[in-house]
């Protein structure tokens, strides 16, 4: 984290949220604490059906927990409507009125909250030129591209000066290049205006390259809270490991441990070794996890090596992905690396190779 | 030669093909619009014949006497009293249509919030009562709202009142029963538009700051207006030629256009009148509907479309 928190945001105090009625209960929520500091960019990540977006609806308001507490500075908001809380939502489909023009649709608020008409006018030309939409006030909604439609949510959402932006999967609809145009663009107006940024996203590259800071969930639980780094390098369990960023997962037995080397059984038979034991006693079950990028491949015996044949060779461009069959098992474990002097391609498919794999690389998961 | 032949007869074939396909719909159109509308107009402006039916001579004789009545020296003095039934007919429809619309638009939003199940079902309530007859439904009106009806019986049981509330054969009577008769009508196009409204409009306007009120105001009325606009056309205009709920629950004291014309063609025996009394509603009514589609074109209302 850049700094340390100047205090908090946003605090969910064991929140419960159940939706339908007695036997058809669906826990969308499930006892979640959280807190988010101030001036952050905060997201939320999982699966669709997680409860990101329902821990994003309590916070605005849109819905009432069946347990527990939302505060914001401190003070409980839960039961407040969403026009008493200084709080405002950036919609997946944007919601823009299609009956207002941009500048009515960014100056609502401002009109809600008895602001003077000339006063609106000058905030609204602000917040236009902070999402570069300068002299378009006067269209109307349908006749903009969709990200401009989506500029226009968020000066909408950000006239008010709200406490806490929240973004609800705001950049789903775009394709791929402005998309990542306004993955900078969200990143710079989070740190113009000093909002602290709740933002939720299935995509983990959007949460990795975004934020200041990522809880993890899945079936109404937050998983894991921490830095990009912290997230991807650490992960806590297998669901984490395996949802952010690519992963090989090995089935093991850990088998003993000699000094700061641990030494794993694979299921084929294989020994192998690593730094850490996550709390594991010898004869436990544990998943092994290792990232790609982090296991080499060698043609002759390498050390803490698995042997196997190399399936397929996928090329992306920056990097090249080698799926590689292990062997005495149907696993197939993933390699990527990177494209450095473009004389990397002697390794072709159907060749014999060993798998590398430095100790430190290799993670303990719970299940 | 011959390819050309061919292509004039596929040609010919085509454009046959063409004209057989509209044909239903100008038989349609010219059979029941142009035609009896055409006759209306010639028997407007046509003498009346001493019992009923008409004289082949040419009179404006029937629009004078809407204004107008003949002294006995023959000279024309102005006379309000069909003016009067005209001016009471679109006051009588106007309050309908206004308080159709204040029972109506609640009425239909409540039904678009609901889950879709439960929301069909309402929208198929709503029709129930298209299944009975309109003259059975007055009639029920008049056993509700009589001296001895359902009302009158239950108030004075209570004691709220000591003596029966006239509520029919007079104007209040009339407007109980055109606001029931047509506020399907109004519930049906208003429900049609609120139904299209993508509700999280109506979040974002709270979360905005906007309380229910200002939702309303500011977003659900502004998009739910063709809607309006349409239910409020189709309640106003059936209600100024209604001809059954004026007849019974006015007790034909308190008459409506509906009541007028259909009284020239039977005891007055006077179908000129008659003709041009529906040709003076008629043009007024179509005069306000190009008004109503001057004033809205082109905001995405469909014209009068229900659907």
């Amino acid at each position: 984290m850049k700094q340390t928190a100047e205090g908090t945001a946003v605090e969910a105090r064991r929140l419960t949220k159940v939706f339908g009625g007695p036997g058809s209960e669906v826990r969308a929520l499930d006892d979640v604490s959280l807190t988010i500091a101030k001036n952050r960019f905060f997201t939320l990540l999982g699966p669709s059906g997680c409860g990101k977006t329902t821990l994003l609806r309590l916070i605005a308001g849109f819905e009432q927990p069946t347990e527990g507490e939302v505060l914001l500075d401190g003070v409980d908001i839960a039961r407040d409507p969403p026009y008493r809380r200084p709080v405002n939502t950036v919609f997946q489909s944007y919601a823009l009125f299609p009956h207002m023009s941009v500048a009515e649709n960014v100056g609502f608020g401002l009109e809600m909250n008895r602001k003077p008409a000339r006063e609106i006018a000058l905030e609204v030309e602000r917040m236009l030129a902070l999402v570069r939409l300068e002299g378009m006030g006067g269209r109307r909604p349908e006749q903009l591209s969709g990200g401009q439609q989506q500029r226009v949510a968020l000066a909408r959402a950000l006239a008010n000066h709200p406490k806490v932006l929240l973004l609800d999967e705001p950049l789903s609809a775009l394709d791929l290049k402005l998309r990542k145009d306004m993955q900078i663009e969200l990143k710079r107006l989070q740190h113009e205006t000093g909002v602290t940024f709740i933002f939720v996203t299935h995509d983990q590259h959007e949460a990795l390259t975004m934020s200041d800071a990522i809880a993890v969930m899945d079936h109404g639980k937050v998983l894991q809270v921490g830095t990009p780094a912290e997230i991807y390098e650490t992960p806590v369990n297998r669901f984490v490991a395996d949802f952010i960023g690519e992963t090989n997962l090995l089935p093991a037995s850990l088998t003993g441990r000699t000094g700061d080397e641990i030494r794993f059984r694979l299921d084929s038979g294989k020994e192998i070794s690593g730094r850490e034991h996550g709390g594991h006693d010898t004869g436990a079950r544990v998943t092994l996890a290792v990232r790609p990028e982090r296991a080499e491949l060698a043609t002759g015996p390498g050390g803490n090596g698995l042997p196997g044949t190399i399936d397929r060779v996928v090329y992306f461009g920056t990097d090249t992905q080698f799926r590689v069959r292990l062997k005495d098992c149907d696993t197939v474990f993933l390699v990527r690396r990177q494209n450095r002097s473009g004389h990397e391609a002697s390794l072709s498919e159907g060749q014999e190779v060993t798998v590398s794999i430095p100790p430190e690389a290799l993670r303990v998961l719970q299940d | 030669m011959q390819p050309v032949t061919a292509a004039t007869a596929a040609r010919r074939r085509a454009a046959l093909m063409r004209y057989a396909l509209v044909a239903p719909a100008i038989v349609i159109i010219v059979g029941f619009m142009v035609l009896p509308l055409g006759l209306m107009l010639t028997y407007s402006f046509l003498e009346p014949g001493r019992y009923g039916g008409v004289v082949w001579s040419y009179s404006p004789e029937a629009y004078i006497r809407f204004f107008f009545e003949r002294d006995l020296d023959d000279s024309l003095v102005f006379n309000l009293a069909y003016v009067r039934i005209f001016f009471r007919s679109f006051a009588l429809a106007f309050v309908t249509t206004l308080v159709a619309l204040l029972i109506g638009f609640p009425a239909a939003l409540y039904i678009a919030m609901q889950s879709p199940r439960w929301r069909n079902f309402l929208i198929f309530l709503v029709t129930v009562p298209f299944w009975t007859n309109l003259l059975v439904r007055n009639y029920a009106w008049i056993l509700i709202l009589r001296e001895q009806g359902l009302i009158n019986e239950g108030l004075l049981a209570v004691g709220v009142i000591e003596a029966p509330i006239r509520m029919i054969y007079n104007n209040f009577g009339i407007t109980v029963g055109l606001v029931y008769s047509f506020i399907p009508f109004m519930v049906l196009p208003i429900y049609a538009s609120l139904e299209r409204i993508d509700f999280r409009l109506v979040e974002a306007a709270y979360d905005l700051g906007a309380n229910r009120w200002q939702a309303l105001r500011r977003i659900i009325l502004p998009l739910a207006r063709p809607g309006i606009y349409a239910g409020c056309i189709l309640v106003f205009i059936p209600c100024l030629g209604a001809y059954v709920t004026p007849a019974l629950l006015g007790g034909g004291r308190n008459l409506m256009i509906g009541n007028l014309i259909q009284l020239q063609f039977g005891a007055s025996q006077n179908w000129p009148f008659g003709a041009a009394l529906a040709f003076v509603l008629m043009a007024i009514v179509l005069l306000s509907m190009l008004f109503y589609l001057w004033r809205f074109r082109g905001r995405g209302t469909g014209g009068l479309g229900v659907g």
